[in-house]
């Protein structure tokens, strides 16, 4: 602080450099895990109303099992996954999603379609998916990961839909009010 | 001339100072939501502590860096006017052309974006405007001075939104950064004509507000809605040419 009062200019250069050391090494990525979810793809869902009355969100999950490979058995997973803090779906008491293997040192890719109805409107949805690996032998289930991440639901509308006909209307009469003034005023005299 | 030199330095110095502290600002970015809105806000605010500093260290009067009142609050109607010109340009037409997505409505603090918002537009016109084009006007001229000033504010965009743009793979985030180019033309003239930051702040605020409280967004791909942004600058250009007198009375 003395510094930056006696010396700015150097201090500031000083910053600068650092700034952009420190914006190079921010790119590296951290640490690894035993069993973890490596990333999570989902797309944007979008849809015409009336059309269909559900939205449809397509998530990929790619889970990496980086557990020595001590043993030749496979791990058993299931994921428990919530939308907006309510369950949607548990593999380990589903019948159609049952538990999935994953090898040692090797990854496994996950297809889900989560389904959500459309009266809730255009929104932000919030998703959590918990990873749980499960012990055939000791019959124990073992909490390994979790991730959230927001999904947008966007409505695809044309001029006649009532939200954009209402926002053009009041930037339409915004122009009308304020150069009707302008107008009266002549040119700014600032 | 050695004060020529010495106030160019201090531009540049000042143009770097703002990417680096950018550059800090992305390692603490990732963390969460709330976190990241105030090292958004902390970033603003040290900017605008380093540019009072140099003008303070340079014995100038804030009113000749456009720190002074207009001659009527009435006339910050043309604010209102040239953001809902923006608006209508950027989002109605071509979405009249296509089609529209509605977008939720903001899950965040609408409080904290809108603090953001202010105090975002206050830093960019006090550097860009306020301190970056009008020292350069009296060393260059007018048109180098535009010229270089908005090449640095869309430069400061282009660095600052790609980390988004390749971290959480928004795309059109390079896109409306060059989009900056023609911004910074655009409340550069306003800002000479006017010689005060009070009418740039105003239009630039009105801007974004309008922006944010619009959830609607033209299916358009990055190149269109790039065109229709240049198309939008220009005329708010022309407006401000056809409206407003040039202030004669210094700075």
């Amino acid at each position: 602080m003395i510094l930056l009062i006696t010396k700015p200019l150097q201090v500031l250069i000083f910053l600068s450099v650092l700034g952009l050391c420190l914006g190079v090494i921010a790119s590296v990525v951290g640490e690894s895990k035993g069993v973890f979810i490596e990333r999570i793809m989902y797309d944007t869902s979008k849809l015409y109303p009336a059309e269909r009355y559900t939205w449809k969100i397509n998530v990929e999950i790619v889970v990496d099992n980086n557990l020595c490979p001590n043993t030749s058995r496979e791990d058993l997973f299931f994921f428990k996954l919530y939308v907006d803090d309510s369950l949607w779906w548990n593999e380990y008491n589903d019948t159609d999603y049952k538990f999935w293997n994953c090898s040692r040192n090797s990854t496994v890719t996950r297809k889900y379609i989560i389904k959500i109805p459309t009266w809730l409107g255009a929104n932000y949805h919030l998703f959590r998916v918990e990873l749980f690996r499960y012990d055939n032998v000791t019959g124990i289930i073992y909490f390994e990961d979790e991730v959230s991440f927001m999904a947008i639901c966007v409505l695809q509308v044309n001029l006649r839909h009532q939200t954009p006909l209402s926002y053009l209307s009041i930037y339409a009469f915004t122009i009308f009010i304020s150069s009707v003034y302008l107008s009266a005023t002549g040119r700014i005299r600032p | 001339m050695y004060e020529k030199h010495k106030m160019l330095t201090l531009i540049v110095l000042l143009f770097f100072i703002v990417l680096a502290v950018w550059g800090i600002a992305f390692l603490f970015i990732k963390i969460s939501l709330y976190p990241r809105s105030f090292v958004y806000l902390g970033v603003y605010i040290l900017l605008v502590g380093i540019v009072l500093v140099l003008v303070v260290r340079g014995k100038e009067s804030f009113h000749e860096y456009g720190f002074r009142w207009p001659r009527s609050l009435m006339n910050m109607v043309l604010g209102a006017f040239l953001a809902s010109v923006y608006v209508i340009i950027t989002v109605f037409i071509p979405g009249s052309l296509r089609n529209f997505e509605v977008l939720p409505a903001n899950p965040f603090d609408v409080y904290m974006n809108i603090t953001i918002i202010f105090v975002a537009v206050f830093a960019e016109e006090i550097i860009f405007r306020g301190y970056i084009l009008r020292n350069l006007i009296k060393m260059h001229g007018f048109f180098t001075a535009i010229l270089l000033s908005s090449a640095m504010y869309s430069l400061t965009y282009a660095i600052y939104r790609l980390p988004l743009a390749l971290l959480l793979e928004m795309q059109g985030q390079l896109e409306s950064a060059s989009s900056f180019f023609m911004a910074g033309i655009f409340l550069g003239t306003l800002f000479y004509k006017t010689r005060t930051l009070m009418y740039c702040i105003v239009v630039h605020l009105f801007i974004r507000i309008f922006q944010f409280l619009t959830p609607l967004h033209a299916i358009t791909s990055g190149y269109e809605r790039l065109l229709f942004e240049i198309i939008a600058y220009a005329t708010l250009t022309y407006l401000v040419l056809i409206t407003v007198l040039t202030r004669k009375d210094g700075g």
